[in-house]
C-alpha cells in the first residue's frame, strides 16, 4: 500500500505544468501544486494546459509568492491524506500536529508583506480560486479594520469618503447599537 | 492610492463578513462601495440576527442562593442558543460560575481584594460582568473592592445585630474598629488595583485603574452604608459602570485604564431603621438609551438617564411618577393562578431533588406591548404591601417590579402601563417558605443569541 502511494506521488510529480505570468515569466510546477488553484484544476481537466497556462492578471513577483504558498500547502494536503488513510497512532498524530504548527508559522511569515503586495495576493487568490490563500489574506485585511472607526479606516487605506453627511447620519441611526 | 477599491465587490464582502457585528456595522460608514458590499449581501442583517435583540425571559436570583429560576412566557422550545451571561455565587470556597440556561463555565477562585494599603481585613470585593457579544464572544469579570461595613463580619450575609458570635471553627469573632488613619483615606483609592478574569486567558489578573476627578469620599464615609446585597453594574460603550457603596458609580474605561466617579442623581441617605425590604434604594441598569438610574420607594418611581454627550456625566430626569397606578388586589391574593409567565427551575442541583415539572408549552412569545395589561381601576385597592425594583428591560423602557415579594410586574415608563407577569417563587415553594423572608436579590434579562460555546471551552 505504501509503495502504491509513493508510486502515485511519483506519477503526480512527473506531471509538470507551466504557468506564465503577465510579464511572460515561466514557472514550472507540479500538478499537485498547481491544482490548489481551482481555476487551473479546471483547465487541466479540460485538457487545455499544453504549452503553458497564461495568467495575464498575475505578475511574476506575485505568482512566485503564490507558488511558494501552493507548494507548502500541497505538501500539507498530501501529508494529511497519508495520515488519515494509513496511520492513526499517536506518534503520527504528534508529527501531524508539529507539521500543522509549522504550516501556521509559514502562513504568519507569508503574510509579512506590504499592503500593496497583500492586495495583489488577494486578487491573485481570487482569480486563481485558491481558497486557503484567499481566506488567509482576507482575514489579514479584516484584522486590520477590526476595532477602527470609519475615519481611521479611511485614513489607513486612503479611502475617499463619498458619503454625504446625511448618509453618514443615516448609517449611524440605522446601527446605533454599533456605535454605542 | 485606495487599495480597497481594487477589490471586486464580492471579495470586499468576503473581507468584511469576517468582522464582528459591531465592526461590520461601522465599516458601512467608510464609503459608498463598502456600504454597498455589506448591504448587497445582507451581511449585517445576518450578523445582527445572531445578536441578542429580544428578551426571552428573566432569570431571578433569590436571596437564598439555592433558589434561582427562570421566568418566561411558555413558548415553543427555544433553540439551543447561548445567552446573556450571568454569574452566581457558589460559596466562599469555590470559584464563580458563569451560566446561561443550560451551560456553565466555572471560573477559578478569585484572589483576595488587592486594593488599598491593607490587603486584609477591611476590604471585600464583588464581581461584575463585562460582556457584549456584538464586540466579542469573550467576557471579563471585574472584582471591584468595597469597604466592609462598620459591623460586617467576614461572611457575606451576616446581619449586624449581634456583636459577638462564634465563627465556624468555634472561636468568637469580635468587631474591630479600623485604624483612624485608614478611616481617613480617600475612597476609592487611586490607582485602584483590582482582579479581572478574562475568558481569553482563563485567568484572574491584577489590573490597575487611575482615577480622573475627585474621590467619592473616605473609607469611613463608605462604612455607614449598611446594605450588603447585590448592586447592579452596566457594561455600555466599552465602559463598566458599577454602583458602589453610598450609591456612587465607578465608571471604568476598559481601554484607557482610567476610572471616574459619577455621583448618584439623588444624595445617599443612610438606612433609616425600617425593614430593609422597604428601604429606599437607588439602582442602576441598562436599557434602550444607555445607563439608567431608578429610585423605587414604596409606590413611587423616579427614573434618570445618564447623559454623557459632552464628556460630562449628568443625570437627566426621565419622568416622575408620583404614584404607581393602583392595581386590583388580584396580584397578591390569587396565589392559585399563574401569571402569563411561568417559572422554570434552572438550578438543577436543587430541582433535581424535587423533580420540577416541565411546563406545558404554549404557542406565544411574550408581546411586551399587548399582553396582560392590568385594568387600571383607579379606585380599587393598591398593592397589598409594597413594590420593589427588580431590573430593566435591556432594549425597551420597561422596568420589572416585584409586588409584595410575590408577583413580577412589568411597568412601561412611557405609557405607565403595567403588566402582571407571574410568580417570583414557584407556587409550591411560596407555602413552604414559612416565615423566612426570601426576596429576589437580582434579576438578569435573558436575551438569547447564537454563540457556539463559552470561549474558554475551546482552549
Amino acid at each position: 500500500m505504501a509503495s502504491a502511494g509513493s508510486g502515485d506521488e511519483k506519477a503526480a510529480a512527473a506531471a509538470m505544468i507551466t504557468l506564465i505570468s503577465s510579464d511572460n515569466e515561466k514557472f514550472e510546477v507540479t500538478e499537485a501544486t498547481a491544482t490548489l488553484s481551482q481555476t487551473i484544476r479546471h483547465m487541466i481537466e479540460d485538457g487545455c494546459t499544453d504549452g503553458g497556462v497564461p495568467l495575464p492578471n498575475v505578475t511574476s513577483k506575485i505568482l512566485a509568492r503564490v507558488i511558494e504558498y501552493c507548494k507548502k500547502h500541497a505538501t500539507a494536503a498530501a501529508g494529511e491524506e497519508g495520515s488519515s488513510s494509513s496511520f492513526s497512532d499517536a506518534a503520527f498524530l504528534e508529527v501531524d500536529r508539529a507539521f500543522l504548527e509549522e504550516l501556521e508559522e509559514f502562513d504568519d511569515a507569508f503574510l509579512e508583506v506590504d499592503r500593496a503586495t497583500l492586495f495583489d495576493l488577494i486578487l491573485a487568490a481570487n482569480y486563481l480560486d485558491i481558497k486557503g490563500l484567499l481566506n488567509l489574506t482576507c482575514q489579514k485585511v479584516a484584522d486590520s479594520v477590526k476595532g477602527k472607526t470609519p475615519e481611521q479606516i479611511r485614513e489607513m487605506y486612503n479611502i475617499v469618503n463619498d458619503l454625504t453627511p446625511e448618509e453618514e447620519a443615516e448609517i449611524r441611526r440605522e446601527t446605533q447599537w454599533a456605535f454605542e | 492610492m485606495d487599495l480597497t477599491s481594487l477589490l471586486p465587490e464580492d471579495v470586499l464582502a468576503d473581507v468584511l463578513r469576517r468582522l464582528a457585528p459591531r465592526w461590520l456595522a461601522a465599516s458601512r460608514g467608510v464609503c459608498r462601495s463598502w456600504r454597498a458590499a455589506v448591504d448587497g449581501r445582507g451581511l449585517l442583517r445576518d450578523a445582527s440576527g445572531l445578536l441578542p435583540r429580544s428578551l426571552a425571559g428573566i432569570f431571578i436570583q433569590h436571596s437564598s442562593d439555592w433558589m434561582a429560576s427562570f421566568l418566561c412566557r411558555p413558548s415553543a422550545r427555544t433553540p439551543p442558543a447561548s445567552a446573556d451571561l450571568h454569574y452566581t455565587f457558589s460559596g466562599e470556597d469555590g470559584g464563580k460560575e458563569m451560566e446561561d440556561s443550560f451551560e456553565w463555565a466555572r471560573l477559578p477562585p478569585r484572589p483576595p481584594p488587592c486594593a488599598g494599603p491593607d490587603h486584609g481585613g477591611y476590604l471585600y470585593a464583588d464581581e461584575y460582568l463585562a460582556f457584549d457579544p456584538a464586540m466579542s464572544p469573550h467576557y471579563e469579570v471585574f472584582s471591584v473592592p468595597r469597604v466592609r461595613r462598620k459591623h460586617e463580619l467576614g461572611t457575606r450575609y451576616q446581619l449586624d445585630q449581634v456583636v459577638q458570635v462564634p465563627s465556624y471553627d468555634g472561636s468568637p469573632i469580635t468587631y474591630k474598629e479600623l485604624d483612624p488613619a485608614l478611616e481617613g483615606l480617600e475612597w476609592p483609592p487611586s490607582p485602584c488595583a483590582l482582579h479581572v478574569f478574562s475568558s481569553r486567558t482563563g485567568r484572574w489578573e491584577e489590573r490597575s485603574f487611575v482615577r480622573e476627578g475627585p474621590a467619592a469620599g473616605t473609607v469611613a464615609g463608605m462604612r455607614i452604608d449598611r446594605y450588603v446585597g447585590h448592586r447592579y453594574a452596566v457594561y455600555w460603550r466599552g465602559a463598566l459602570y458599577v454602583q458602589c457603596q453610598t450609591d456612587f458609580i465607578m465608571r471604568f474605561s476598559l481601554s484607557s485604564g482610567k476610572y471616574r466617579i459619577i455621583r448618584p442623581p439623588v444624595a445617599f441617605k443612610p438606612y433609616d431603621g425600617l425593614d430593609e425590604s422597604y428601604a429606599r434604594r437607588l439602582s442602576i441598569g441598562k436599557s434602550e438609551k444607555g445607563v439608567y438610574s431608578v429610585l423605587v420607594y414604596r409606590n413611587r418611581i423616579k427614573v434618570w438617564i445618564l447623559d454623557d454627550s459632552n464628556g460630562q456625566f449628568k443625570w437627566v430626569s426621565k419622568q416622575l411618577v408620583s404614584h404607581l397606578p393602583k392595581l386590583q388586589e388580584k396580584s397578591y391574593y390569587k396565589l392559585e393562578s399563574n401569571g402569563p409567565w411561568v417559572l422554570q427551575g434552572i438550578n438543577s442541583r436543587y430541582y433535581s431533588d424535587h423533580g420540577y415539572i416541565e411546563e406545558e408549552q404554549g404557542q406565544f412569545e411574550w408581546d411586551s406591548d399587548n399582553d396582560d395589561v392590568l385594568p387600571d381601576n383607579g379606585d380599587m385597592t393598591g398593592y397589598k404591601y409594597f413594590v420593589t425594583f427588580l431590573g430593566f428591560h435591556p432594549y425597551k423602557e420597561v422596568i420589572f417590579l416585584n409586588d409584595s415579594f410575590v408577583r413580577v410586574l412589568a411597568y412601561h415608563l412611557n405609557s405607565s402601563k403595567i403588566q402582571d407577569l407571574g410568580y417570583v417563587f414557584d407556587k409550591n415553594e411560596v407555602h413552604c417558605l414559612g416565615n423566612d423572608l426570601v426576596y429576589v436579590e437580582r434579576l438578569f434579562p435573558y436575551t438569547p443569541c447564537w454563540m457556539t460555546d463559552f470561549p474558554q471551552n475551546d482552549q
